[in-house]
């Protein structure tokens, strides 16, 4: 396999050295580009209390192009469908070079805080959201309770 | 699509090398040939050249970079002879581009000389954002997307090669 570029080598070592609170971002033994990445659910969002798992990968033109990042774990989210594909304008058209794993798996994590049912992945959730948002977060919890807790 | 809240300026923070220069935000060194942008961002000249040749904004601000940038770069510190590494027996790294030979940044410059002292037969490196491999058999650097993208190198006395100048700067 070909050398690791030094960008992604010292980003590796910066997020052992100085990880984020409430996330994990751990490369895989067999493949430096790929992470196992574990993000806590927000306090204060239906998603509290959850261990989120995903995986993130990085493309062989990474930093030029956006890392690719999905939803292992099942999560009843309107920007996030069932395949655990994430509806975020940073990991498309807005990726910038300057932004790093840190960066994205951040905004991932405020995006459970902050859902956008005006722009959705998931059609259905997104809907319900809309139309009886309490019901809604009553799913989003139970799913939370589901799925990403006691795993 | 949902929007992310991260602010990409308010994220930014002035972060020192090792060797005291500023630490470039697109590759996480020290800047080589440091440039600022009109927005008074400052990255490496070659980062630049990456982000502007795929969608000609600046990474931190997303303010366009102007169209003769790459041409007339506003360089933070004058190039001089001395800026690339020459090894112990003289030689250095140099590619064929634009009419001539220029010489690789010192960062490149080192790279492909760990790479060819380690008896490797190629060896793959980043520049401008886009993966290349240097091939010591064949003394061609291609891009690894578009492989018949090739330029010939050579390792070299400077006495020996007319220079065009380094990595794209005059």
């Amino acid at each position: 396999m070909a050398a690791l570029p030094r960008r992604i080598i010292k980003e590796t070592q910066r997020l052992m050295q100085e990880p984020v609170p409430g996330i994990s971002a751990v490369p895989d033994d067999s493949n430096a580009r790929y992470f196992h990445v574990i993000v806590t659910g927000p306090e204060d969002s239906p998603f509290e209390g959850g261990l989120f798992k995903l995986e993130l990968f990085l493309p062989e033109d990474y930093p030029m192009s956006a890392p690719k990042v999905r939803f292992i774990t099942k999560i009843y989210h309107p920007n996030i469908d069932r395949l655990g594909r994430i509806c975020l304008d940073i990991l498309k058209d807005k990726w910038s070079p300057a932004l790093q794993i840190r960066t994205v798996l951040l905004s991932i994590q405020a995006l459970l805080s902050a859902p956008n049912p005006d722009d959705p992945l998931a059609n259905d959730v997104a809907e319900l959201w809309k139309v009886n948002e309490s019901e809604a977060i009553r799913n989003a919890k139970e799913w939370t309770r589901r799925y990403a807790m006691d795993n | 699509m949902a929007e992310a809240v991260i602010d990409l300026v308010s994220d930014e923070s002035e972060i020192k090398s090792k060797n005291g220069n500023l630490e470039c935000p697109v590759c996480l060194q020290g800047c080589v040939h440091p440039a600022k942008l009109p927005c008074g961002h400052v990255f490496c000249y070659l980062c630049i050249k990456g982000f502007a040749n795929q969608n000609k904004k600046c990474a931190m601000c997303r303010q366009e970079v102007p169209m003769d940038f790459l041409e007339h770069p506003n360089l933070l510190e004058r190039l001089t002879l001395e800026d690339v590494k020459v090894f112990e027996d003289g030689y250095q790294w140099f590619y064929e581009g634009r009419n001539g030979w220029w010489r690789y940044d010192e960062r490149a410059n080192e790279e492909i000389e760990e790479a060819f002292k380690a008896e490797l037969p190629n060896f793959e490196l980043i520049i401008c954002g886009e993966l290349y491999v240097v091939d010591f058999k064949s003394n061609y650097q291609y891009s690894k997307r578009c492989p018949t993208r090739k330029r010939a190198i050579r390792r070299d006395k400077i006495d020996n090669v007319v220079v065009k100048g380094v990595a794209g700067i005059r």
